[in-house]
Order: C-alpha cells, then sequence, then structure tokens
C-alpha cells in the first residue's frame, strides 16, 4: 500500500514530528486545568466499570488469602486478642478522656468547625496510577455527585489529598504524598506555617511529606502534629495532616524542613471522603 | 482482527495494571507490565507496529490516569520505535534478549521522568531516584518479562497473528 510504504520510507521522519507532538502536548497538559476533556471523560467511562469490578475482585482475593493466613495463628491469636481487649478496654477508658479534652482543645484552638455540614460525598477508590512515579488514584464520585475541583480528599485518619480533575462520574485525587502536591499546613502546637509538599520523587518512596519554610526560630519538634492551615487554598482548615518524625534544616535553606508522616496509610486506602473548605459555597 | 486482539491486550494490560498490580507491589514498586509488550512486540513485529503499540499503549496510560497527556506515550513511543529498530537483526527465541531491552528501556525510561521532574522544578537527586525507583523497577519488571514475552510470542505464533497486517 501507498501509505504503508510512504510510512516507512520517512519513519525517522514520522518518529521525530510526533515526539515533538506528544512533548508540546505534555508541556501544554501539564497547566493546571480542572475539567477533563472530552476524550479522557469518554475513555473513563468505558474503562472505569470494568476496572471498578477488577479492584473489588482483586481486593477479595486479597482479602481472602489474608484471612486463610489469619486462620492458621488463631489460637495464638485468642490468648493475644483476650489481652488486647482488657488493654483496649483501659485505653478505651483513657480515650474517653482524651476526647472531652480533645473536644475542649479544639474549642480552644478555634478550628472545630462542624465537619458534617462540608462533607460532599462518601466514594470508594477504584484504581491507582500505574507507574511508580506519580501517586494519583480515581474515586467512584465525579461531577453528578457534587464533586469539584481543588475538594479535599480525606479519611478518619486525616488528610488523603486533593481533587485534580473531574469527570461525569469519576474523578482523580493528588494525594498529598506526590511529588507535585504542596499544601499549606500548620503546626498545632507551635503555630508555625509552611508548606507540605510530597516526598515520593524525592527518592524517599517511603510515603512521607515534607513541610518546608518553617522559621528558623520555630520550635517545631518531633511527635508534634501537622494539620491544614486552611491559608489560600481551598482545603478546610484543621484537618489533620500527620506528625513530624524529623526536623532538619540544610545547610543553603534559610528555614528549618520537617519530615511528615502522614496519618493516612495510603497503602491500604479504599474508601474515602469528598470535602468542601465553606459550607456557604 | 489482529489490532483488535492488540487493542484488546493494551486494554487489559491497563485495566490489570492499575487494579491487580497495587495488590502485588514491594515497597511501593510496581513491575511496568506496558514495557514489556511494547518490547516483545519490538522484537517480534518491529516497526512501525511497535511504535504505534507504545504510542497507544502510553496514550491510553496517560488518558486514564496521567498529569500530562502525552507523557508516557512519548516514552512507550520512542522505546517502541528504538528497539523496533533490531527486528530481524537479532535471534529473539532467547530470554535474555527481551529481558536485556528490558532493562534498558526501563533505565530510559527512568531518565525521562528525571528529566521531566527536573524541568518541571520538582526537588530530585537522580542518585536517590535511580536506588529507589529505577534499580527496583528494573529488577521487578525482568523478572515478569519471561512470562508475559512467553505467552506474547505464543499468541504471535498462533494462527489469528500468522498474517502479517502491517505491511501489504
Amino acid at each position: 500500500m501507498v501509505l504503508l510504504q510512504f510510512l516507512r520510507k520517512h519513519s525517522v521522519a514520522i518518529v521525530v514530528a510526533l515526539s515533538l507532538l506528544l512533548l508540546a502536548l505534555a508541556i501544554f497538559t501539564s497547566q493546571p486545568r480542572g475539567r477533563m476533556s472530552f476524550v479522557e471523560g469518554l475513555v473513563g467511562e468505558v474503562i472505569f466499570p470494568v476496572q471498578k469490578a477488577i479492584y473489588k475482585v482483586a481486593s477479595f482475593i486479597h482479602g481472602s488469602i489474608a484471612e486463610i493466613k489469619e486462620r492458621r495463628n488463631l489460637r495464638e491469636n485468642y490468648e493475644q486478642l483476650k489481652e488486647r481487649v482488657e488493654q483496649l478496654e483501659k485505653e478505651l477508658l483513657r480515650m474517653n478522656e482524651l476526647e472531652k479534652q480533645n473536644q475542649r482543645l479544639k474549642k480552644l484552638l478555634d478550628f472545630a468547625v462542624e465537619r458534617e455540614e462540608l462533607v460532599v460525598t462518601g466514594a470508594r477508590v477504584t484504581g491507582k496510577d500505574p507507574g511508580n512515579w506519580f501517586n494519583v488514584f480515581t474515586i467512584d464520585k465525579g461531577k453528578n455527585q457534587g464533586v469539584e475541583v481543588n475538594m479535599a480528599v480525606v479519611t478518619e485518619r486525616g488528610l488523603v489529598g486533593r481533587i485534580m480533575e473531574v469527570g461525569p462520574n469519576w474523578a482523580k485525587v493528588r494525594s498529598i504524598v506526590d511529588a507535585q502536591s504542596s499544601i499549606s499546613g500548620i503546626v498545632e502546637r507551635t503555630r508555625d506555617n509552611g508548606i507540605v509538599k510530597g516526598n515520593n520523587a524525592f527518592g524517599a518512596e517511603d510515603g512521607t511529606c515534607r513541610m518546608i519554610y518553617l522559621p528558623l526560630d520555630s520550635e517545631v519538634s518531633k511527635g508534634d502534629k501537622v494539620i491544614t492551615s486552611g491559608l489560600g487554598d481551598f482545603l478546610p482548615k484543621g484537618i489533620y495532616i500527620g506528625e513530624v518524625i524529623q526536623v532538619v534544616r540544610y545547610k543553603k535553606d534559610l528555614y528549618k524542613t520537617a519530615v511528615i508522616k502522614p496519618g493516612v496509610d495510603f497503602q491500604r486506602l479504599e474508601e474515602v471522603l469528598v470535602v468542601k473548605a465553606r459550607v456557604d459555597e | 482482527m489482529k489490532v483488535w486482539i492488540i487493542a484488546g491486550i493494551l486494554l487489559g494490560n491497563l485495566i490489570i495494571q492499575s487494579s491487580l498490580f497495587p495488590f502485588i507491589e514491594v515497597y511501593g514498586i510496581r513491575p511496568d507490565s506496558l514495557m514489556v509488550l511494547v518490547i516483545s512486540f519490538a522484537l517480534m513485529a518491529g516497526n512501525p507496529t511497535s511504535a504505534v503499540i507504545g504510542l497507544c499503549g502510553g496514550l491510553l496510560q496517560d488518558i486514564l490516569f496521567g498529569q500530562n497527556i502525552g507523557f508516557y506515550a512519548l516514552q512507550y513511543m520512542l522505546v517502541g520505535y528504538l528497539v523496533g529498530l533490531v527486528y530481524g537483526k537479532v535471534f529473539t527465541g532467547k530470554v535474555l534478549v527481551p529481558v536485556f531491552f528490558v532493562g534498558i528501556a526501563t533505565v530510559f525510561r527512568g531518565l525521562f521522568a528525571f528529566l521531566w521532574m527536573y524541568f518541571a522544578g520538582v526537588d530530585v537527586s537522580l542518585y536517590w531516584l535511580f536506588l529507589r525507583v529505577i534499580l527496583p523497577e528494573m529488577i521487578y519488571t525482568v523478572i515478569i518479562t519471561p512470562v508475559i514475552h512467553y505467552y506474547m510470542d505464543k499468541l504471535y505464533r498462533h494462527k489469528f497473528m500468522n498474517r502479517r497486517w502491517h505491511f501489504d
């Protein structure tokens, strides 16, 4: 065929031209944009239900295997669990106490907004970015369920990330451990403001974040809690991000950097909540 | 017919990669099965088949999960094209051949991603990136290469695929 002959004759030129085109496209689409393009939405709509089903099956298989392993150590577990129950009962008492204290402190710190009014919807995680480079995942709720770009995604253990793009019935979420994620945070104890960035391209594929631009005189130390500040961006104030595990100062920097272990377990993420910043919006 | 089979394989691969692979990841590293597919087809069919497969597979991945449309497509197309150039010049029966090319291509892809991040202003160190991401990904991908390549080779020799569909 003439077309194929043409293709083969000019293959190098075609590959170079296509490369430049793709590069331009990649650079163009790397600019922030909210809505997905028509094609993106369409492909997503086709693959999405299948993906959801398979993810469910895979979760089930994974769970079953774990269960079988569990049964082997049943006896052992029983004894351990009995002890554990006693421990936990004690813990529970302490927790109740702490809960009350926590509520008082929250009022004091003035970030106890009624969270329930902020919740837009619950969603299931349906798939993860296949590559090892970015930490983006999809959820099964979208524009039709009231999800919008920049809404916060949380679990009961803290902040997960932010809605990046919205399709009709699905959305992409960029997690806080992604290298391209940055959110404004505050150290709960010392009230120091900083920017929390993902670490996942930093070479530390260990699911940590780092908080930069902390003032040099900041007294932030290991064990401090970091929450969202509500400044500047679209996240509600006071969502738990994680705990400081290390404070460092790089020689050339005029600020301190804190390494943060997020409260959320990013390896096992199944259900999330989507929340908006303000009720009146 | 063959085009549809390959399209099906790419689609199935994407679905498996995004839904099953999270369960087999080790320290956050997953094998890159699309890379194995592209290399397999490059060695079995050559250009332009492999370049097109790389382009389409990468584009699918871009559209569903990528943040930059064209990012993966460019990488896999180049890999498909460059490896496709050796089609017919090497003996592909030995399993070491695809393993070799998969290894090289994974490093190439890693460097590409590094350059992209570097120019996007992400704070990265190539040294750590190589140790923590590129090398483990290479090892993991190389491990699954023989399995995927074996089945692709078998499929390609199957009577469905016998007639070359890309030229004549």
